[in-house]
């Protein structure tokens, strides 16, 4: 029955096709990060450029900062990505909580020359980003100048988006009553201090659209739906570039993060997804993301390869520069879960 | 002609036959055939309900039970500390356990370490504890550093070091308190009662979820929703039901459109009208009434509209469906001797329509006690109902225990409130449907 084998040929044929292009798939490398502008840049000047000179499949996933999700992943031994860009935060409490690769005592990446903090035990710091205070520029009579402006609801009236995070929140909320920039994080670690953050949080809790993906608040400050908003600066940057939104930023007070990737513990692909992150943090190519948003190397070298007119959009012009803090990522993995919860709760109320 | 009991008439007539006769069967066999008869008819009867039942079985009572055995699941302690937890047993709680104990629970955490099943304690540990996950954490770390291993002294200052709360009664407590595969830990959490404790063992003062004023504003956000849509439904339905062929057919297609578009589109659809510059607002402003755009979306109000939009064909329906069988001579009747029009149909026609409003009420009740996506987004955070949190349990905290033990309170309430009122119309309304 030469027909019959012939089907059952073809048939066999197709299931070792199968068979085999599984681990083709598996062979690629997963890159997490958090969409929108931040992600295709980094698609741009990192992954295209990798998966071609490695002739590697790259694909790609995106999140928010759930830890949960990467807890799961590890905990079953069955994850699912290889690279993942965290915030200084989100990387120092995975990292406490032994969900990451320890890649920071590498050489690749000690000999890297990356500023100062960019590198920690779990992460390697490829951007460096802001939070700062967007808004529509014909809002308001006098435009806001500093972050801490978002408290001030006599001079600048309507509703404002914060993100949904103790992260970044907390810390304004304590600048805005009087504390000084050196002293925000002991403050922080008092209960006196938590208390002192939430109750300046209470004086404005009315008048807050909570946005949680970095792509909304572009689109709520376009719609209308509120007059200002903590935004991380690339996203306004690019909503200024690409779709003519014509936002105001003010700098005063931005606080300062690094994009970093990270190695989730387990991840398939080890070797492939060390060599993708020391692809970034080559200064040639580390300095080319700045070209698709408007945040900063973390590679020495790399600075003076910046293209010129995108240097004023950066979070570490000078002119920018004023009262900036840095986000610190040790106490946010030390006292993160409880601020997270009690953050939670008073949101919820 | 068909006899009521088929078989046991074919039975009669083959025991007639005179070989039947002759092997008469004992009495005993007869009545067990019987009884094993009516078994069968029984089965048989209940056979084109099979597929009801199985679908119920697997799709809803299954489902139930596995979330109420999760809901007081709780053996993650014991699991990766079993030893501990049993040696625990003899310590009376004061202070804190003998350096033995402290070797005991040393090595067993170096061997969840090696088990990983250390971070489903620390989580486990850090629901009860304040910093309990960093205090676990914090001694496993410590622990693979050099000490004398024979010495039940050296394990305990070792793990002092790590952390003062080892010195404390706080975390040994937990320990010695759970020891088995279930508690009602989470059910606990998620009535409201506080369950965190200091490393020393006193409640702490860290706040949490409010769940009880959360359950509270579910059931007021669903009765609210449920009372207005009761108002708004009850004239429309009234005239659907009185109205003739034609323009009821026109009035009915209205009320279904709602039916026939997904939820999620008509939230969205809300989301537009209501916005900042959204069709309320510019229509407004554009006449004049307002000079600020009024602040709608994300309010309470909001969540209450669009839910009131959503449920109104559920209350509609069932109160058509009672309405059309009121006979219309009553009122008249009533008219006809002198009662006026608003009094005729209160006494007249709305106590007979009282079973269709507590249908269509009750149905929509229960469906508002359950909404998930409309207040998420058009409600603001303090406008989130019980299934908002179940939702974020389940998905971003992962903390399956807590969004069971939600959800069994959930099916509980629902259920308290729903079984009598359903009952209670099924009992009144059975001579009108």
């Amino acid at each position: 029955m030469p027909r019959a084998r012939s089907f059952k040929q073809s048939f066999l044929a197709g299931l070792v096709l199968i068979a085999v292009s599984f681990p083709a798939l598996a062979d690629g490398l997963t890159v997490v990060s958090w969409g929108g502008a931040l992600q295709e840049a980094q698609t741009k000047a990192f992954l295209d450029p990798y998966a071609k000179a490695n002739n590697i499949t790259v694909s790609q996933d995106t999140w928010s900062g759930e830890l949960a999700k990467l807890r799961a992943m590890v905990d079953s031994g069955n994850v699912a990505w290889d690279v993942i860009d965290v915030d200084p935060q989100t990387g120092a409490t995975a990292c406490d909580q032994g969900l990451l690769e320890k890649i920071g005592a590498d050489a690749a990446f000690k000999s890297a020359g990356l500023v100062d903090g960019a590198l920690t035990d779990c992460a390697v710091g490829t951007s460096v980003y802001a939070t700062i205070l967007a808004f529509q520029k014909q809002a308001f009579p006098q435009a806001p100048t500093k972050l801490t402006d978002i408290f001030d609801t006599k001079t600048f009236p309507g509703k404002r988006g914060v993100r949904k995070s103790p992260v970044d929140t907390l810390e304004l909320a304590l600048l805005a009553d009087g504390v000084a920039a050196s002293d925000v994080y002991t403050t922080l670690a008092t209960p006196a201090g938590v208390d002192r953050a939430f109750k300046k949080l209470d004086t404005i809790k009315k008048d807050i659209v909570w946005w949680e993906a970095g792509a909304q608040p572009p689109q709520l400050l376009k719609s209308g739906e509120v007059k200002m908003a903590l935004a991380w600066n690339g996203r306004i940057a690019d909503a200024n570039a690409k779709e003519n939104a014509d936002l105001g930023i003010a700098w005063t007070n931005q606080i300062r993060g690094f994009d970093m990737w990270v190695i989730p513990s387990g991840s398939k692909n080890l070797a492939a997804a060390k060599q993708f992150v020391a692809f970034s943090v080559k200064p040639d190519v580390n300095a080319t993301l700045s070209t698709y948003i408007a945040y900063g190397p973390t590679v020495k070298a790399a600075s003076a390869l910046v293209a010129k007119d995108v240097l004023p959009n950066l979070p570490s012009a000078p002119q920018n520069s004023e009262g900036a803090l840095a986000q610190d990522g040790a106490f946010w993995a030390k006292n993160g879960d409880a601020l997270n919860a009690r953050f939670s709760s008073w949101i919820s109320q | 002609m068909t006899l009521p009991y088929g078989d046991v008439g074919l039975m009669m007539t083959q025991n007639d036959t005179p070989a039947a006769k002759a092997a008469a069967p004992s009495v005993r066999v007869v009545r067990s055939s019987i009884r094993s008869d009516s078994h069968r008819r029984a089965v048989r009867a209940a056979l084109p309900a099979a597929p009801l039942l199985i679908f119920l079985l697997v799709f809803l009572v299954i489902p139930i039970g596995s979330i109420v055995h999760t809901a007081v699941s709780d053996g993650e302690i014991a699991r990766a500390l079993p030893l501990t937890t049993q040696a625990l047993q003899a310590w009376d709680g004061d202070d804190v356990p003998l350096s033995a104990v402290y070797m005991t629970f040393g090595q067993e955490l170096e061997a969840a370490g090696h088990a990983g099943s250390v971070r489903p304690l620390s989580r486990r540990v850090g629901y009860e504890l304040s910093r309990g996950a960093n205090i676990i954490l914090g001694a496993q770390r410590i622990l693979s550093e050099d000490f004398d291993r024979a010495d039940p002294q050296a394990w305990k200052a070792q793990l002092i070091k790590a952390d003062p709360a080892w010195g404390q009664s706080g975390v040994w407590s937990i320990f010695k308190h759970y020891n088995g595969r279930y508690s009602a830990f989470y059910l606990r959490w998620a009535t409201g009662f506080p369950v965190k404790i200091e490393a020393d063992g006193r409640l702490s003062q860290e706040t949490s979820y409010d769940f009880r004023s959360i359950y509270l504003r579910t059931i007021l956000i669903s009765l609210v929703v449920t009372g207005l849509t009761i108002l708004i439904g009850y004239p429309v339905a009234y005239v659907i039901a009185n109205a003739s062929g034609r323009t009821a057919a026109v009035l009915l297609f209205f009320i279904l459109l709602p039916f026939w578009t997904s939820l999620l589109v008509r939230t969205m659809s809300w989301i537009v009208f209501l916005q900042t510059n959204g069709v309320l607002n510019a229509t407004l402003a554009g006449t004049g009434l307002i000079s600020e755009p009024l602040p709608l979306l994300y309010t309470r109000l909001a969540t209450i509209i669009a839910m009131i939009q959503i449920q109104l064909p559920f209350t509609v329906l069932p109160m058509i469906s009672v309405m059309r069988a009121i006979p219309t001579n009553q009122v008249k009747a009533a008219r006809n001797l002198g009662a006026g029009p608003l009094r005729a149909h209160a006494t007249i026609f709305l106590p007979q329509a009282v079973p269709g409003i507590a249908a269509g009420g009750l149905l929509t009740f229960v469906l508002c006690l359950g909404f998930y996506l409309t207040p998420a987004l058009v409600g603001g955070p303090s406008d989130q109902m019980v299934s908002f949190f179940i939702a974020r349990f389940t998905n971003e905290d992962l903390n399956w225990g807590l969004a069971s033990a939600l959800s069994v309170i959930l099916i509980l309430g629902a259920g308290l409130v729903a079984l009598p009122l359903a009952r209670h119309v099924a009992r009144h309304s059975s001579d009108r449907i």
